[in-house]
C-alpha cells in the first residue's frame, strides 16, 4: 500500500512538469486538427507524432499520444457538424444529429455539447483504466508461456473482427502480418536469416515502428493526392457563450443518457477488435430507444450528438486496458500506442506495472489532464481548428509524406527503415484499394514475435515434461482464453453470415 | 477490370506467392521448432489464396460491376515516383534541403493553379517546414539525421540560444 502512495506522489510530481502540459496542449491541437480534416485520421496522427516521442520519457511520450488520440477524436465531430464529413468512422453517428443542428443556426451549441461529452466519455473511460488495469495486470502476473501463447491467439481474433465485410481478405492480411515477422533474425533458436533470400537486407527484421508509418500514415498520404473530389468547405459561423447552460444541461436532462453511453464505450473499448465506431452507433441506437421520441433522432436531437461523442471518447481508456495489461493491442490505435511502447523498450504487460508503475500512474494522471483541456481548447478554439479545413489538399500530402521519411529514419537509424516504409506504405495502398485492410496487417506483425517466441517456449517446456497437449491446456487460465478466442471467432463468423443474407 | 477477375488474379499471386515461400522453408537451418511457425502462416495464406480462386471462378461468379475509378492514378503514380527519388537522395543532399526541394517539386507538380501566389505559397511553406523539421530533430532533439552540413548551423544556433 506504501508503495502506491509512493508511486502516486512520484506520478503526480512528474506530471506537474510544465513540460507535460505543454505537450498535452500541443498533442491535443495537433489530434483536433487531425480529427477535423476528412481524410487525414487519428492513428494518422499518432504515427507522426511518434518520433518525436524518441527523445522524451517515456511516460511523456505516451501522454502524448494520449492527448492526440483523444483531440482526434473530438475533432472527428468538428467536421461531422460543420460540415457533414465525419473526421473518422467514430464520429458518424455524430454527424446524423450534429448537422441538422447546425443547419438549424445551432452549430455552437452542437460543438459545445459535443466538446463536453467527449471530456466526460473520456474521463470515465480513464477512470475505468485507472481501478481495472491494475487488477488485471495482477491476474497476468500469473501467466507463463504457454498462457501467453493463448493470450496472443486471442488477440489475433482481433484481426478477424477488424476485418468485417470480408473475412478472407482479412484473414490474408493477418497472416501477411504475421509472416513480415518472422522474417530475419527473430527468436533466438532462429541461427540463420528468415526469408531474407541470401541479402543482407531485413537481417534485423522488418521494424514494427517503420512498418505501422508506411501502413498508416505514408499510404494514406500519397492516398490525399488521388481524391478526385475537391469540395469548397462550407464553415459555420460559431457564436460565443452557452458553455455552462450546455454542461447543465448533459448533467441534468441528459444524465442517463450520458452515463449509458460511457459505460456502453468503456465495456466496447475494452473488446479487442470493436471500437469507437460500433460504441458511437449502440451508444445512439440505445439512446434512441430510451428517449420516447425516436422520430426526433435524425433532426437535430441533441440527445443524439450527447450519445456518439461521449461513448466514442470511451473507448480510449477502455482500449487502453487490454493493452497495458495483456499486450492485446484491440485496434489500430492501441497498435500505435504499442508502438510508443517498444520504441521505449518496453512491452506491456506485468512487467510494465512492476517495472514502471510510476509511468504508468503518470500516465493516467496525463489522460485525464488531457480530458481537461481538450474541454478548454475544444471550446474556446473550436472556431480556429475549422480553419484548419482549408489547408490544400496536396501540401498537406507532402508534410505528411516528409514526417514519415523523418519518423521512419529517427526510429530506425538507417535508411533500412525508409526502405521498409516505402515499401509497406506502397503495398498498403494498392492492398486498400484491393479490399485488403492495412490494420490487420500491422497487428499481425506486432503479434508475430512474441507469439512465435511463446510458441517455441511452450514446445520446448511441453517436451520436456512429456506431454506437449498436456501443457497447452493444462491452466484453467488457458482453458479460459481457449474458450474466449472460440467465442470471439464464432461470433465474427456469425455477423459476417448475418450480413451475407442480409445481402 | 470486373471485381472477381481481379480477386482471382489476387488469388493465385498470393497462393504462388505462398508456395514459393513454402519452398524457401526448407532451407532453414537450426532448430526444427523454427519452421513449424513460418509454415502455419504460409499455410494459412495459401489456404486464402485457393478460397479467393475458387470463389472467384469466372465460371460460378459472374459479377458485373466494375472498380470504380474514385482515384486520380496518375497523381498517385507521380507522387510515390517523387517520393522514391526524394527518400533515395534524401541522404545525399541531406533530410533539410531534400525536403525543400521535394516541396517544391512536389507542389508545383501537384497543383493545378498557375497562379504565382499559390506557387509562392507552396515556396514559402517549403521554407518554413523544412525549418520547422530542422529545429525539431535537429535542434531540440539532436536526432542524428543525415543533414549535409547542417550539424555545424545546428551547433552555431544551440550555442547561441540554449547555453
Amino acid at each position: 500500500m506504501c508503495r502506491i502512495y509512493e508511486t502516486i506522489c512520484i506520478a503526480l510530481h512528474n506530471a506537474s512538469d510544465p513540460f507535460v502540459f505543454l505537450i498535452v496542449i500541443v498533442g491535443m491541437s495537433i489530434g483536433i486538427i487531425f480529427g477535423a480534416l476528412p481524410g487525414l485520421t487519428s492513428v494518422m496522427g499518432l504515427i507522426l507524432v511518434l518520433p518525436f516521442t524518441l527523445d522524451m520519457e517515456m511516460y511523456e511520450g505516451l501522454i502524448l499520444l494520449g492527448s492526440v488520440y483523444a483531440g482526434a477524436t473530438y475533432g472527428g465531430s468538428v467536421s461531422a457538424i460543420l460540415i457533414r464529413t465525419p473526421g473518422a468512422p467514430a464520429n458518424i453517428a455524430t454527424m446524423f444529429d450534429g448537422y441538422p443542428m447546425a443547419q438549424k443556426g445551432e452549430s455552437r451549441q452542437a460543438l459545445t455539447i459535443s466538446v463536453i461529452c467527449s471530456a466526460v466519455g473520456g474521463m470515465f473511460g480513464v477512470f475505468t483504466l485507472i481501478f481495472l488495469a491494475p487488477q488485471l495486470a495482477k491476474l497476468a502476473l500469473k501467466f507463463g508461456p504457454a498462457e501467453v501463447f493463448w493470450v496472443m491467439i486471442f488477440s489475433m481474433t482481433v484481426i478477424v473482427s477488424l476485418a468485417s465485410g470480408n473475412i478472407i481478405k482479412g484473414l490474408i492480411a493477418g497472416a501477411f502480418g504475421l509472416l513480415l515477422g518472422t522474417v530475419g533474425l527473430g527468436h533466438e533458436a532462429v541461427i540463420q536469416p528468415r526469408f531474407t533470400f541470401g541479402t543482407s537486407y531485413f537481417v534485423r527484421g522488418i521494424d514494427v515502428v517503420c512498418a505501422l508509418i508506411g501502413y498508416f500514415a505514408f499510404s494514406q498520404g500519397i492516398a490525399l493526392f488521388g481524391r478526385t473530389l475537391e469540395t469548397e468547405l462550407p464553415i459555420e459561423k460559431i457564436k460565443r457563450g452557452l458553455f455552462w447552460q450546455m454542461l447543465k444541461t448533459v448533467f441534468t436532462k441528459y444524465k442517463w443518457n450520458t452515463l449509458r453511453s460511457a459505460v456502453i464505450g468503456t465495456i466496447i473499448g475494452i473488446i479487442p477488435g470493436a471500437g469507437g465506431n460500433v460504441a458511437s452507433m449502440i451508444s445512439y441506437n440505445e439512446a434512441r430507444r430510451f428517449s420516447g421520441k425516436a422520430e426526433a433522432f435524425g433532426k437535430g436531437e441533441w440527445g443524439g450528438v450527447i450519445a456518439s461523442e461521449t461513448a466514442n471518447n470511451a473507448t480510449e481508456g477502455g482500449a487502453l486496458v487490454p493493452l497495458l495489461t495483456l499486450g492485446i493491442p484491440g485496434s489500430p490505435t492501441a497498435a500505435v500506442f504499442l508502438g510508443g511502447l517498444i520504441v521505449h523498450g518496453v512491452w506491456p504487460g506485468p512487467v510494465l506495472f512492476s517495472h514502471h508503475l510510476d509511468s504508468v500512474y503518470t500516465l493516467f494522471i496525463g489522460l485525464i489532464l488531457t480530458q481537461i483541456a481538450m474541454l478548454l481548447l475544444g471550446h474556446f478554439g473550436a472556431r480556429y481548428f475549422a480553419l484548419a479545413l482549408k489547408i490544400p489538399r496536396n501540401l498537406l500530402g507532402l508534410m505528411i509524406i516528409v514526417l514519415c521519411l523523418f519518423g521512419a529514419y529517427s526510429v530506425s537509424n538507417s535508411m533500412e527503415g525508409i526502405l521498409i516504409m516505402f515499401c509497406t506504405g506502397i503495398l498498403g495502398f494498392f492492398g486498400e484499394r484491393l479490399g485488403i485492410p492495412p490494420a490487420p496487417v500491422v497487428i499481425g506483425l506486432i503479434l508475430s514475435k512474441r507469439t512465435e517466441a511463446a510458441f517455441i517456449q511452450s514446445l520446448l517446456i511441453g517436451e520436456a515434461r512429456g506431454s506437449l497437449l498436456h501443457y497447452f491446456l493444462s491452466s484453467t487460465i488457458c482453458i479460459i482464453l481457449i474458450g474466449m478466442t472460440i467465442l470471439s471467432l464464432s461470433y465474427v463468423i456469425y455477423a459476417e453470415l448475418k450480413s451475407a443474407k442480409g445481402k | 477490370m470486373k471485381n472477381y477477375h481481379v480477386n482471382l488474379i489476387l488469388g493465385c499471386a498470393i497462393t504462388a506467392f505462398s508456395l514459393v515461400m513454402l519452398y524457401e522453408t526448407i532451407f532453414f537451418s537450426g532448430d526444427a521448432a523454427i519452421k513449424y511457425y513460418p509454415r502455419a502462416n504460409l499455410v494459412i495464406l495459401m489456404i486464402c489464396g485457393i478460397w479467393l480462386v475458387i470463389t472467384n471462378n469466372p465460371l460460378l461468379y459472374r459479377d458485373k460491376s466494375l472498380y470504380k475509378k474514385d482515384y486520380r492514378l496518375k497523381s498517385i503514380f507521380l507522387i510515390i515516383l517523387l517520393s522514391g527519388m526524394f527518400f533515395y537522395t534524401a541522404e545525399k543532399l541531406g533530410f533539410y534541403i531534400g525536403t525543400l526541394l521535394f516541396f517544391i517539386i512536389g507542389g508545383l507538380a501537384t497543383t493545378r493553379s498557375r497562379r504565382f501566389s499559390i506557387n509562392l505559397r507552396i515556396f514559402i511553406v517549403g521554407i518554413v517546414f523544412s525549418f520547422f523539421l530542422f529545429l525539431s530533430f535537429q535542434i531540440v532533439m539532436k536526432a542524428p539525421i543525415p543533414s549535409n552540413g547542417s550539424e555545424k548551423i545546428s551547433d552555431i544556433i544551440r550555442q547561441l540560444f540554449l547555453h
